[in-house]
């Protein structure tokens, strides 16, 4: 199992972004810390800031100020090539739109991160085919992206992100392109990751559909975390899915 | 040191299936390299083809040689034209040391009839016995003229005439008879063919010419005049003091005599220098085109990092560094620039070929010049790839993940 340089540390972290004379704060002291093997969902409105935060927990933005404890180092000190490293060997990425590598097949779309990796190419193709087994799409493995609908480029996504073996897995909108089944089957998916494999899982939704199935909840609004504790609550509730970040305010303040 | 092998491997494979992808502007982009590395080639291997050509001339010829001509340009001061004396040719072998052989003639022209048919016509030249060999006129059967052939009415047909001769019917062409400008002379020899050297500044025409000796030319001749020297000189000497020796020799004798002295080194210098400017012309063109290639190439991959900023923010998301991206677009482009280059090499041999049709020129493929348009082209695209694959490094993921394309 995981060990405790698995989990993950925020401290104070603020985000700014200068445009010309215009200053905006996207990042306002954000604490976090999520433990190893956790499943946390991360609520909030457009702008609020989570796409940035998820960035940053991914490595692919630096901080304006603050500490981010991620693999028991300090990221703030590492260069682009530790950091790229890092978030090769340890970091997963699922987007809404997939991304997806237009050129290359199913197999070589999850080989990829491999490659980066220096893996030789005989045990490239054997893990990828690996992670493919394990998303179900072993009947897929050379099609190209433009040949598999919504759901299936979602899942040749997880393959790649998980085919690394990351700690941790960062999923923004993961369903946010698919219809409400399909939608459905990836987060069962990510789920079942997270309980086979141990690990830690991000995922960044405005769907509380999406959310509710997390074990912990978050929200961020203008560049702030609150811990959402009311998932009993919720779950009580008769949910009426999609209504979006509105509701949470409601159930919070009332 | 397995990562970089790795990521090679992969960036090859892609660049490959992404130029495919791309093709229109892959073809573009191969037009215009392919069009700069040919025009290289082809500088090259004509430079090299030319030298070969020359260098093989010079050989045929002895690198020895040595040309005694007069000046053209003077007029005398007594308005009385000098003349080379045919004594002091013969004493040159004597009187200067590095000069080891020497011949001369006496040019005339007309036409021949033999057995009552014209069997040709061109230069009847009157010539020392040793203008065989300074001239290197092979003699095929009979004799060359001797210096004992004293006003006699002798001569050595050309390899054009024999053949006439033949034509004409006569099979012993030794002791025919032939008319030279109403005299008979008697056939004592015929030579082989001789290619005619155009290096040389001085034209024998060997195979369209009768050989008589210079003392009956010059009898029958009505303005006999010397008009050139062909001597050898000892293989180690360095040109300049064999000319200097010459035309000491000469001023020695007549100092109002004014001669061009031309050594076969010397002359393969000035057509070197030729062959530079040539050459400079050509690398010019070449280096023109190059760079006009290179600027395609360079756009091309500009337009190509430009639209796969997404690509490229991808796979920095799953552990791309900086390097790797910027390698991969290196490669890209070094491809595109190899495959140009192999292309420019093929129009460029192909240029070279047509050109050496329409010299004359043997054709052959340097294999300097294939090497250095194959390093050319790889140079030109690191060159030129550069800067995009900076580009492309330096660009931000996460402005990357949010673009199209």
């Amino acid at each position: 199992m995981k060990d405790s340089r698995d989990k993950l540390e925020l401290v104070d972290i603020y985000k700014t972004y200068r445009v010309g004379p215009v200053t905006t704060q996207v990042l306002c002291g954000i604490n976090l810390e999520v433990a190893a093997g956790d499943l946390v969902s991360i609520m909030g409105a457009s702008g609020s800031g989570k796409t940035t935060l998820m960035n940053t927990i991914g490595l692919l933005d630096h901080p304006t100020s603050g500490a981010y404890i991620f693999q028991g180092q300090n990221t703030a000190k590492l260069k682009d090539k530790q950091l790229s490293t890092l978030r090769g060997r340890h970091v997963g990425f699922v987007f809404q739109s997939f991304h997806l590598l237009p050129l290359l097949t199913a197999l070589e779309n999850v080989a990829l991160p491999l490659v980066y990796q220096g893996e030789s190419r005989s045990q490239m193709k054997r893990r990828a085919l690996e992670e493919l087994e394990k998303v179900s799409m072993s009947d897929r493995v050379n099609h190209r992206p433009d040949q598999l609908s919504g759901g299936q480029k979602q899942r040749v996504a997880i393959a790649r992100a998980l085919v690394v073996q990351p700690s941790l897995l960062l999923a923004d909108e993961p369903t946010g392109a698919l219809d409400p089944d399909t939608a459905n089957d990836v987060i069962v998916l990510l789920k079942k990751m997270n309980a086979e494999q141990g690990v830690t899982i991000l995922i960044i939704t405005h769907d509380p559909a999406v959310a509710r199935q997390c074990k912990r909840q978050l929200q961020i609004d203008n560049g702030q975390l609150i811990e959402n504790h009311v998932k009993a609550a919720i779950d009580r509730e008769s949910f009426v899915p999609d209504v979006g970040a509105d509701y949470f305010a409601q159930v919070t303040t009332g | 040191m397995f990562r970089i092998v790795s990521i090679a491997r992969a960036n090859s494979r892609e660049a490959l299936s992404s130029l495919r992808a791309a093709r229109l502007r892959t073809i573009l982009g191969l037009i215009g390299i392919s069009v700069g590395i040919s025009s290289v080639i082809a500088m090259i291997s004509v430079g090299e083809i030319a030298k070969q050509q020359a260098r093989k001339q010079f050989e045929s010829m002895g690198t020895n040689i040595v040309v005694v001509r007069k000046s053209h340009s003077i007029s005398t001061s007594e308005g009385r034209e000098q003349q080379i004396q045919l004594s002091d040719v013969m004493n040159m072998t004597q009187s200067i040391p590095s000069i080891t052989d020497a011949g001369t003639r006496i040019s005339g022209y007309g036409g021949f009839v033999h057995a009552g048919t014209e069997v040709g016509e061109g230069s009847i030249q009157g010539v020392t016995q040793s203008f065989a060999s300074v001239a290197k006129l092979p003699v095929r059967s009979g004799r060359f003229i001797s210096d004992l052939d004293i006003n006699r009415l002798f001569c050595v047909v050309g390899y054009d005439i024999a053949l006439a001769m033949r034509e004409a019917g006569t099979f012993e062409i030794e002791g025919s008879l032939i008319e030279l400008e109403g005299n008979l002379f008697t056939v004592i020899g015929s030579l082989g063919p001789v290619s005619e050297n155009y290096a040389l500044p001085v034209n024998i025409d060997a195979n369209r010419s009768v050989f008589v000796p210079i003392s009956t030319s010059s009898r029958l001749n009505s303005k006999p005049e010397i008009d050139v020297i062909i001597a050898r000189s000892r293989k180690d000497l360095n040109y300049e003091l064999v000319t200097e020796e010459v035309t000491n020799y000469f001023r020695s004798r007549n100092p109002d005599l004014v001669l061009d002295v031309f050594s076969a080194q010397q002359l393969i210098k000035q057509m070197e220098a030729q062959m530079q400017t040539f050459t400079l012309l050509l690398a010019t063109v070449g280096s023109i085109s190059l760079i006009v290639g290179g600027v395609g190439i360079m756009n091309i991959m500009l337009v190509s990092v430009a639209e796969r900023r997404r690509e490229i923010a991808i796979r920095r998301a799953l552990g791309a560094r900086r390097g790797d991206i910027q390698s991969q677009f290196l490669i890209e482009s070094v491809i595109l620039t190899m495959a140009g280059g192999l292309l420019g090499i093929g129009i460029g041999l192909a240029a070279t070929y047509v050109i050496c049709q329409f010299t004359g020129w043997d054709y052959l493929v340097s294999p300097i010049s294939v090497v250095s348009g194959l390093v050319t082209a790889t140079f030109a695209g690191l060159f030129f790839g550069y800067q995009p694959a900076r580009q492309a490094a330096r660009l931000d993921p996460i402005v990357g993940l949010q673009s199209g394309g």
